[in-house]
């Protein structure tokens, strides 16, 4: 059960919001709960706080009068819910949605001007959430998670390829399939955190030992599957070659 | 002695010297050069050769008596050969402009000279017997324990000074030429400057003073020159507000256009809608409200949104770069849609760095955009809580080779291209907690760019 939380100061808003919506769960049969709906940011942040479980938050972009705006209202909840879906609505279809989503992980905006397409929102936003639980269920993919100054990035362990020292001390970068991120860490804690998966193959490289593709003895280079290479020292041979 | 002997130990005390080049220089260029190990392997044969030759050259000299040469001629002569040498080193190194370099190497042959003198200051007694033993531990000493100190003292001293950082302004500054004619008479000018010091002593050769006052007067001439800065910026901050002004008038004028044509169209819709109430079609009169809205938001909002977001970028050369990129950007029939939520007013990326990292950036997604259908780039900058983020995201029209991507002359568009990524690497190698992250993702191209600004 997904409780659901509604950060609305317009009373009118939050009433066509709250009984839209549970309609909408009643009619779909969708596994939510609305449990609370408060035009103060505080109250959120306790219940959430109080029952901290993975949920559904519908939150106003502006609030006046509040210490706290939408945005700041998602930093705090994400401090206590790194998981759970963030649906913006606000009156101004310009909206930062991309800021909002960068730093919060927004799962989506509304603009509620229109209490038809507010409508709309609403149940398209309630279809996604299913849809992403139900896909989570069946998928078990491993992801590994580092930090990159003030944001989280998820990378699936099965793309990456290797990690790589850079000319700064304490500078790594990752390569994988589709990303290649620079991040402050260590070498020797990244081998103790990957476990035997990884296999440091020279001073300035760990690599994926699922990802490489095949061995060139005679340069003393290993070949990934993306295509990317890099030296091994002489004394893993033997261990490369038990692979 | 023999020539040999000179040789042999001239090359040891120059190679001390170039140990000391070597730190010096570090520090100088905030890092060491890497490029791989061919490069560190040319470099180090440079050294080695420059120990070699300056040794041969200075034994020559010594032999053939020219540096008894009045007015010390033949030491301006070898401290010449010096300077070059390091300036040709540091050059193959760093790959520098020349320009840079002479600066460098001279006042890195200041600081070598200040260290010597500083190890003098110690040991005042300057000639040594080195046929007795007593008198020849002392020089040893003096040699090998005193100077590596002074030395090591001088790279302290560059260290704490952060004296890359004031290197990298010098060349924000633009090279100023008179700067460095005059640091290029330095040995000169310095042995003139002594003469004329100290008249009764010529057979002391040098004096410590003359470094310190030449470091003095390069100081003076640095501060005139940050002024002169000062007064450039000024003049620039004055033209890119200039320029923002009239593209704010050019997009009201736009937006005048757009409402006169909105107004042409409304009255139409107007008359439309009219004739469906008359007729009681609720639907169709709804409808007709729906499509006037969106329409308006579209036309004339994104023009307000956007300049709204401009006024949030508060660094005068990168809002230039924006308001000149965006203006490109339309003209090619690009879209694009920028994001600026907070104030963006500082960041501890030198500007000129950052404007040009960030047009690498924009330029590479315009190139892959343009002309495509449904092409878009968007951009954020959010800075918060300390650490900025510039975000570049633009559809991705070509298949990109993820791997060889920031390799020199690989590029999606063909041959010759791409070595913007390269550059853009190396700016961004000399800062610390400064982030790149590529990413490809749902179709679309990111480039971030992180910064940790305390």
């Amino acid at each position: 059960m997904l409780p659901v939380y509604i950060c609305e100061d317009d009373a009118s808003v939050l009433a066509v919001q709250k009984e839209y919506l549970e309609k909408q769960i009643l009619v779909e049969g969708y596994d939510m709960e609305i449990v609370l709906c408060s035009g103060h940011p505080e109250k959120i942040i306790e219940a959430v706080r109080k029952n901290p479980r993975r949920g559904v938050y519908f939150l106003d972009v502006e609030l006046k009068g509040e210490p706290m705006d939408g945005f700041a209202l998602g930093q705090e909840i994400r401090k206590l819910d790194s998981r759970g879906f963030l649906v913006y609505v606000t009156a101004f279809s310009d909206l930062a949605f991309e800021t909002f989503r960068y730093h919060l992980e927004a799962l989506d905006y509304i603009v509620k001007g229109d209490p038809r397409r507010l409508q709309d929102g609403l149940k398209h936003c309630l279809e996604i959430i299913t849809e992403r639980v139900h896909k989570e269920k069946g998928e078990e993919r491993e992801y590994f998670s580092l930090k990159v100054l003030d944001v989280v990035k998820h990378v699936p362990m099965d793309e990456i390829m290797f990690f790589e020292t850079t000319g700064r001390t304490h500078r790594l970068e990752l390569h994988a399939k589709n990303d290649r991120i620079d991040f402050i860490g260590s070498m020797g804690e990244l081998e103790e955190t990957l476990g035997d998966k990884f296999l440091r193959i020279h001073r300035a490289y760990l690599v994926n030992v699922g990802q490489i593709a095949e061995l060139d003895l005679k340069h003393r280079e290993i070949r990934m599957k993306n295509g990317e290479t890099c030296m091994f020292s002489r004394n893993m041979k033997s261990k490369l070659l038990s692979l | 002695m023999s020539f040999f002997e000179v040789a042999c130990g001239n090359m040891v005390s120059v190679g001390m010297d170039a140990v000391f080049f070597s730190c010096a220089s570090i520090l100088l260029f905030c890092g060491m050069p890497r490029k791989g190990r061919r490069h560190d392997a040319a470099i180090m044969g440079l050294l080695a050769l420059y120990v070699f030759l300056l040794s041969l050259i200075g034994a020559i000299f010594y032999e053939f008596g020219l540096f008894a040469w009045e007015h010390n001629g033949g030491e301006i002569i070898i401290e010449y050969i010096q300077i070059v040498g390091i300036l040709l080193i540091l050059r193959a190194a760093y790959g520098k402009s020349c320009g840079t370099c002479l600066a460098a190497a001279v006042f890195l042959e200041l600081l070598r000279q200040f260290g010597w003198y500083l190890a003098d200051i110690f040991t005042p007694n300057k000639f040594y017997h080195l046929k007795i033993l007593e008198e020849r531990m002392e020089y040893l000493f003096q040699e090998w324990v005193m100077t590596p100190c002074c030395f090591l003292l001088v790279l302290l001293f560059l260290y704490k000074m952060k004296v890359g950082e004031a290197l990298w302004r010098w060349e924000e500054y633009g090279q100023n030429k008179i700067f460095l004619f005059f640091m290029s008479l330095c040995p000169i000018l310095s042995q003139i400057f002594q003469e004329w010091v100290e008249r009764s002593e010529k057979d002391v050769g040098y004096n410590p003073a003359a470094a310190i006052v030449f470091l003095l007067v390069l100081y003076i001439i640095f501060l005139y020159v940050g002024q002169k800065e000062m007064q450039r910026k000024r003049i620039e901050e004055q033209t890119v507000s200039l320029r923002q002004q009239m593209a704010y008038i050019q997009n009201l004028e736009e937006l005048q256009k757009e409402a006169r044509r909105f107004r042409h169209d409304f009255k139409n819709m107007m008359s439309g809608m009219y004739l469906q109430a008359e007729e009681g079609n609720l639907e169709a009169v709804q409808g007709y409200i729906q499509e006037m809205t969106e329409d308006f938001d579209v036309q004339v909002g994104s023009r307000i949104r956007i300049m709204n977001q401009l006024a949030n970028i508060r660094v005068t050369e990168v809002k230039g770069l924006f308001l000149e990129k965006m203006k490109m950007m339309q003209e090619a029939d690009v879209h694009c849609e920028l994001e600026v939520l907070y104030p963006f007013e500082k960041t501890k990326l030198r500007t000129t760095d950052l404007c040009r990292v960030l047009g690498i950036l924009l330029d590479n997604a315009v190139e892959e955009v343009r002309g495509e259908d449904g092409g878009k780039i968007h951009v954020m900058i959010s800075s918060r809580d300390g650490y900025t983020t510039f975000r570049v995201k633009n559809t991705l029209h070509s298949a990109v080779d993820f791997h060889k991507l920031g390799t020199s002359g690989y590029s999606t568009k063909g041959k010759d291209r791409g070595i913007g990524l390269v550059n853009y690497k190396g700016i961004l190698a000399k800062y610390d907690k400064v982030l790149p992250i590529t990413t490809i993702q749902d179709g679309y191209f990111i480039q971030e760019l992180k910064i940790q600004e305390a």
